[in-house]
């Protein structure tokens, strides 16, 4: 009986590992909806300037995909399940995704984290924490006025190479991503 | 080398701004125009060539950071209409409708102008990205400002008051000191 238990959950976890090799390989637009994950502790941290540009140099050989949002921006909330879609499509492709909160540092317990576990979101978020926002702004591009959603991409030496201005959709994500791996 | 791919439709804005602003002494000049605000009245710039400054404010209905701004607006009009300043608010999100607008207008007791700019052409001209986005000029219709209103969405944090700092300076005749601020807000949805 212990090893017919056994056996059926050994065989429950080769599925579940199959399924989830079969989403990867998956690469549709992620707009269904998710459950939550209730056992997965999200945990979002301030992000000043020192840390946002150690984020950018360490890259590792890996392409950086940095999305600016917020909670009470509508089209950066429509933007999100295609961006965990992308993150598991492109983890083994040398791209990494993180996401910037423009929210409050207040507001990660309240707005944050209740909408990151809407989405399952399965990549680093932060809550930008510059001297002034302004400043966070012209770090990333002077000619962002600081509208969002907005998304910059950075080779693997830590280069930004893309402004992208605007809700953007899966396959406009992926065929940047994919220009920057192809050069 | 940096590119920037900022997509077609800013790419069509940063075209057209080319052919509207022309450099002109420190100050870019935009031409003058003519929209209709959401009773159907038709106001032009040179409508307001006898004023001291212009203000241009790029509004939203559903955006909620220019919503945080719709009483610091009402104040700022109430302090300086009367010292000679003009205010014209412009909507140029094409999914908020002129009926929208009245509402939202009525609701908040806008005293200033709010013009729809359909098809955004005015927000193109202007290369306005953002509400709320402020763009101040003078009698020549020269840009003395553009920019936030002040520097938090949260009116208790506010630390600088950039839109009535500039405002003060144009009045007493000086160079706005700062003329160029920027702030997080809602993207201006264009029509494709």
């Amino acid at each position: 009986m212990f090893l017919t238990k056994k056996y059926l959950w050994v065989v429950s976890v080769l599925f579940l590992f199959l399924a989830r090799c079969g989403e990867t390989e998956n690469e549709t637009s992620g707009s269904e909806n998710k459950e939550p994950d209730a056992d997965y502790v999200y945990k979002v941290e301030l992000l000043g300037q020192d840390d946002l540009q150690k984020l950018i140099n360490q890259r590792r050989d890996r392409i950086l995909l940095i999305n600016v949002w917020a909670t009470w921006c509508i089209p950066c909330r429509e933007e999100f399940p295609d961006l965990v879609q992308l993150a598991e499509n492109y983890k083994d492709r040398q791209v990494d995704i993180v996401a910037i909160s423009a929210d409050y540092p207040d507001e990660i317990e309240t707005k944050i984290i209740p909408f990151l576990k809407s989405q399952q979101v399965n990549f680093p978020v932060y809550v930008q924490n510059f001297e002034n926002q302004e400043d966070f702004i012209n770090f990333l591009s002077r000619e962002w006025s600081g509208a969002l959603p907005a998304s910059f991409i950075y080779n693997a030496t830590g280069e930004q190479k893309l402004f992208l201005l605007g809700k953007q959709s899966y396959q406009e994500f992926a065929d940047a991503l994919q220009n920057e791996i192809e050069n | 080398m940096i590119y920037h791919k900022i997509n077609k439709l800013t790419a069509l804005v940063l075209l057209l701004a080319v052919f509207t602003f022309a450099f002109s002494g420190e100050n870019f000049k935009v031409e003058d125009f003519t929209l209709p605000d959401y009773t159907g009245k038709s106001h032009s710039l040179s409508d307001y060539k006898d004023s001291q400054a212009i203000v241009l404010m790029f509004i939203a209905t559903q955006c909620p950071v220019s919503n945080a701004y719709n009483t610091r607006m009402v104040e700022i009009y109430k302090d300086y209409q009367g010292k000679g300043v003009a205010f014209l608010a412009v909507n140029s999100n094409k999914q908020e409708s002129i009926e929208e607008i009245a509402k939202h207008s009525r609701e908040n007791e806008f005293k200033f102008p709010v013009l729809k700019d359909d098809k955004n052409v005015i927000a193109d001209k202007f290369e306005a990205q953002v509400t709320p986005e402020i763009f101040v000029l003078n009698s020549d219709f020269q840009l003395l400002y553009h920019g936030r209103i002040d520097d938090s969405q949260r009116e208790d944090n506010v630390k600088s008051q950039d839109l009535r700092k500039a405002l003060d300076e144009i009045l007493d005749s000086k160079k706005v000191s700062n003329s160029e601020t920027k702030a997080f807000g809602c993207t201006i949805k264009r029509v494709k």
